[in-house]
């Protein structure tokens, strides 16, 4: 088993690193991440543009902490309305039982009939290369995993004996919500996150890089990656910083999930 | 038994809905005039005019009530019949005829390679005494599996077609450009499956029932054949449905990156051309088989638990 | 066939333990040993160091003799060869040692097949006789699932009987199972030692320490505390820990009943309750009134609990009445439950839990410390959480979290069948005191015929129930 408290620490000083490095960046240069210089194109590094310039003129740091902040934020998003939606409907089906845990099953189904990207290629499909078709299908793909841990942890939880136990004693769900099963179901949550930020980057930037996703000039990893593919021979770096980036967010939310990894 | 078999028929029948539904909403939601827009597309913009557009129009029956194009949608598509594509004029069941064999090839055989190296892999890091081996193998399967599908793509066509220049890009014209595609694929599957098999094997060798065989007196290979394999395997059965996911998904980016002419490539065309027909044809196919492959592995599962059998029935 | 085996000086510890302190044991040809201790007080540990299986980091030092040959001097292969050849092992928990994807047959015919390469028909007929000698002739095609606890364990037994090592080491025969399948297994032990054998147990339960006579050695908190023939230290027990073990047994209790009142409580008149299609009792009728308590017996899974919890309206019944004396709250019927940790919640600090409970029915705090005072139980062990206090004083503090709320009846499931005799004793007479003083009825269910005789004064067969 790898070794869980480092690689925790490790993905989390990766994540912070890349997060006040965009930030920074930012504060330092005042270029726009579009402004284009035509008669500068593919500079070497420079105290003007401390990565170069792509082959548009575009400060390439700027556009690559564009692109990651692009990454971070979509990405939490994403995972953050697929959690709230996914854990509380976990919750509400586990306890209600019946009726409303047979109708979100059938949601569950629903989705499921269809691989998460293919979700999303069907919401792309009314509007490329849009935001919010990428958010809608990614939330709705993502949402899935949430519900089914969240309900089936609390449906084990709910049969045990120290439940009853304090129901007769007096207590009430919110007392057993409170004390027990949010509790309980933080640290699953918690590495369901990890991982489903981690599927949300990979799936934008392969989106972008494909061409359906988010496209120029909006900086995006996956799509910088893409254009810059035929200059490879001439201006490599370009190529590869982007693709690092993405490898690097990537590892550092797998390294911070303490499951085993691979599910 | 019967019910996994009412949900997966419920799953077949929600992805045909879902896609007859998409044609029938995207040429009613997208802007502009689709009449006018498939006409420029099959007799180019010198031939347009308002007449042509009409007979489009007529022909598609985008003029009658909008409930009876619905039900005429989907009649069509229990007929099975997809339409003629946008933008190259053919029977779409023709076009997807072609590209689901070059798909499920490229599916296929990544799955095969991939269980060719996870499989012995897996399961020596987890016998042998090299601690090394297996700390290797981990550092490098965690680092494999923070490659997305399409870096991991551009990275094999830089080392074998770039550099050493000895497999081709993109395209297809004989076995040569199949490699690259089936490797990018079956790395990154083999990168998760084969920690699996050393998770599970491990498990499985610190199990009671396990010791328990080697305290009647039976030997390590023979415990591991008689007892070890089977429950082994049965994680990597459910996992299995995961990594269809990871397929199907891989399969749509890598074609498209390798311009390997297989349904996830037209996928990602149609969506750019908007070429309604064909994107509902593929959705179609490509959720079908994700269906298929998922009463297969339910089906897999029951007959290597027999603990299953039970539970589903209760 | 081996004659003896020798267990001189035996100690064994951990970095910074010591786990097992310096003991002398023998086993011999119809002379078998049993050691007999609660959990942590070592016998696993001897058990381990038998077979050569002491977890990593355990240090080991003395001898080991088996007709003279120190087992701790060989190399791991050697004694790994020794396993199910000379040295056989019955497992603690049975169910938990059988694979679960392979058919029962199957795992019988293993040994005969592989360890001494019988051919195939000769182990089929094995198979099927050894399952027969055992009752499990009907579930040779069955998975280990398919069979409850006792039957796990006949299954094993079949296994050991196929195996023709001189040394069988039995781990906790009794554990999790129904105590009226005690005499089948010291039966089946017994004839083990008849044929040669040289038996070596382990286990809590006295019932099989009494009953297969040889030597017996006590051990508690890593120590030998008495050693000498089995029948020597039941009839005249020299050390105070076992004079209380042995004496813990209910038919040594001397006791009085409680005095009933005149005042029904409980009534029930014809219940009937059905588990699909298993129908559990049928017009079942009983009063229960206050001061009195009453016993339902039966086998595991007999739905002895399902009456408790039907009063307590936890559980649906399919027809009769129950009427519960109108005068009393719902809250004043309570239950105490079988595994004292499962009653609490996991990661809360007990002292939290209380508080939480005082708060909401305003109850007092000075309440909770007198009766800890009076159950014996330290103010510190509320700042502990569940799993951090033995299961005696846990199921102690269950009771008074449920006096806490003047309860009027107590449905008391199972409550003492996780504990240790001691803890045992201590519990229920401490139960039997709470109802004279409190005025409280209770409902108890054991499986503990004789516990049932001394406490109770109505007992309930459900066994009288089943149509």
């Amino acid at each position: 088993m790898p070794k869980n408290k480092n690689s925790f620490y490790i993905g989390l000083s990766i994540l912070i690193f890349l997060t006040l490095f965009s930030i920074i960046s930012r504060l330092i240069f005042d270029y726009q991440s579009d402004q284009q210089d035509l008669m500068n194109t593919f500079s070497t590094p420079s105290f003007e543009h401390l990565l170069g310039t792509d082959q548009y003129g575009r400060d390439v740091l700027i556009r690559i902490s564009q692109a990651t902040q692009l990454s971070f934020v979509l990405s939490l998003g994403i995972t953050l309305t697929a959690l709230i939606f996914g854990v509380t409907l976990g919750i509400l089906a586990a306890y209600k039982g019946g009726t409303t845990d047979k109708f979100l099953g059938v949601i569950c189904d629903i989705l499921l009939a269809l691989p998460g990207l293919l979700l999303v290629l069907v919401f792309l499909a009314f509007s490329p290369g849009d935001f919010l078709p990428l958010y809608l299908g990614l939330s709705l793909t993502l949402w899935i995993e949430f519900f089914k841990v969240s309900r089936a942890k609390t449906k084990s939880l709910l049969v045990e004996p120290y439940v009853e136990s304090c129901k007769s004693l007096g207590f009430g769900f919110f007392y057993i919500l409170k004390k027990l099963i949010i509790p309980k179901l933080l640290p699953m949550i918690f590495t369901i996150s990890t991982f489903a930020m981690s599927t949300a980057i990979i799936a934008i930037s392969s989106l972008s890089a494909i061409s359906v996703g988010i496209q120029p000039p909006t900086a995006e990893l996956g799509s910088m990656i893409v254009e810059v593919l035929p200059y490879y021979e001439e201006e490599p770096m370009l190529v590869l910083l982007p693709s690092f980036v993405i490898f690097l967010i990537v590892l550092a939310l797998q390294l911070m999930s303490k499951r085993r990894d691979y599910a | 038994m019967t019910n996994i078999f009412y949900k997966r028929l419920f799953q077949v029948i929600i992805v045909a809905l879902i896609s007859s539904s998409i044609g029938f909403l995207m040429m009613h939601l997208l802007p502009g005039d689709i009449a006018m827009r498939i006409a420029a597309g099959r007799y180019g913009p010198d031939g347009l005019s308002a007449e042509i557009a009409q007979s489009v129009r007529v022909e598609l029956g985008l003029n009658r009530p909008l409930y009876e194009q619905y039900f005429l949608s989907i009649f069509n598509f229990l007929k099975l019949d997809l339409g003629y594509s946008l933008v190259s004029g053919q029977s779409v069941i023709e076009e997807l005829r072609v590209q689901l064999g070059y798909s499920l090839l490229l599916a296929l055989s990544s799955f095969i390679v991939s269980l060719f190296i996870a499989i012995p892999l897996g399961i020596y890091t987890a016998t042998t005494k090299n601690r090394f081996v297996n700390t290797i193998m981990m550092y490098l399967s965690i680092i494999i599996r923070a490659i997305p599908p399409f870096v991991l793509a551009l990275i094999l066509i830089l080392i074998f077609s770039i550099w050493f220049n000895i497999l081709p890009p993109a395209g297809f014209e004989n076995w040569k450009y199949f490699v690259l595609p089936t490797l990018t694929l079956s790395l990154g599957l083999a990168a998760v499956s084969n920690r699996l098999i050393n998770d599970s094997m491990n498990d499985v060798q610190n199990s009671s029932y396990f010791k328990y065989g080697r305290y009647k007196g039976l030997s390590q290979n023979i415990t591991i054949r008689r007892h070890g394999i089977k429950n082994t395997l049965i994680p990597l059965v459910s996992f299995l449905a995961l990594q269809s996911v990871y397929l199907i998904e891989g399969v749509v980016v890598v074609e498209t990156i390798f311009a390997f002419p297989g349904i996830g490539h037209a996928l990602v065309h149609a969506i750019v051309a908007r070429d309604i027909p064909m994107i509902q044809g593929t959705i179609l196919i490509m959720g079908l088989i994700f269906v298929f492959i998922n009463v297969f592995v339910d089906i897999l599962a029951l007959y290597l638990d027999p603990r299953l059998k039970e539970k589903k029935d209760a | 066939m081996h004659k003896n085996i020798k267990i001189e000086n035996l100690s064994i510890f951990s970095k910074d333990k010591l786990l097992v302190e310096n003991i002398n044991l023998e086993i011999s040809t119809n002379k078998p040993l049993i050691l007999l201790g609660e959990s942590g007080s070592g016998k696993s540990l001897v058990i381990d160091a038998l077979m050569g299986v002491l977890a990593k980091g355990l240090k080991i030092k003395g001898s080991i003799l088996l007709d003279g040959v120190d087992l701790l001097k060989l190399s791991k292969k050697q004694r790994q060869k020794l396993w199910g050849k000379v040295i056989t092992l019955l497992p603690q928990e049975p169910w938990r040692s059988l694979d679960p994807t392979m058919k029962v047959k199957d795992q019988v015919k293993e040994v005969r097949k592989f360890v001494y390469k019988d051919k195939i028909l000769q182990t089929e007929q094995r198979a099927l006789k050894e399952l027969q000698e055992v009752k499990l002739q009907d579930f040779t095609n069955s998975y280990p699932h398919e069979l409850s606890g006792g039957m796990c364990q006949r299954l094993t037994l079949a296994i050991t009987h196929t195996q023709e090592g001189s040394v069988l080491l039995v781990d906790e025969p009794t554990k999790g199972l129904d105590k009226e399948l005690c005499n089948s297994i010291v039966k089946k032990l017994n004839e083990q030692v008849n044929e040669g054998k040289l038996l070596f147990v382990i286990t809590h339960d006295l019932q099989i320490a009494q009953n297969i006579k040889g030597t017996l050695g006590v051990m508690a908190k890593g120590k030998l505390i008495e050693y000498n023939n089995t029948e020597e230290i039941f009839n005249n027990p020299k050390n105070d820990y076992t004079k209380e073990l042995i004496y813990a047994e209910a038919k040594y209790w001397n006791i009085e009943k409680t005095s009933i009142q005149n005042e029904k409580i409980v009534e029930v008149k014809n219940l009937s309750k059905s588990f699909g299609e298993n129908k559990l009792f049928s017009n079942l009728s009983l009063t229960i009134n206050k001061g009195e308590i009453v016993s339902i017996v039966g086998k595991s899974g007999s739905g002895k609990s399902s009456l408790g919890n039907i009063i307590l309206e936890n559980l649906h019944y399919d027809s009769g009445n129950i009427e519960k004396n109108s005068n009393y709250k719902k809250i004043q019927f309570q239950k105490i439950y079988q595994d004292p940790p499962s009653a609490f919640l996991p990661e809360q600090i007990l002292f939290d839990g209380f508080k939480d409970l005082l708060n909401l029915h305003n109850i007092k705090e000075e309440f909770l410390h007198s009766y800890m005072e009076e159950f014996n139980l330290r103010k510190d062990l509320l700042q502990r959480k569940p799993d951090e206090i033995s299961g005696g004083e846990l199921q102690r503090l269950s009771i008074i979290r449920v006096l806490l709320l003047k309860p009027i009846f107590i449905f008391a499931d199972e409550i003492t069948s996780r504990l240790d005799p001691i803890s045992q004793k201590e519990v229920l007479i401490l139960v039997k005191n709470i109802v004279e003083k409190e005025g409280l009825c209770i409902l108890l269910v054991t499986h503990d015929h004789e516990i049932a005789q001394i406490l109770s004064h109505k007992i309930i067969n459900l066994k009288n129930y089943k149509l």
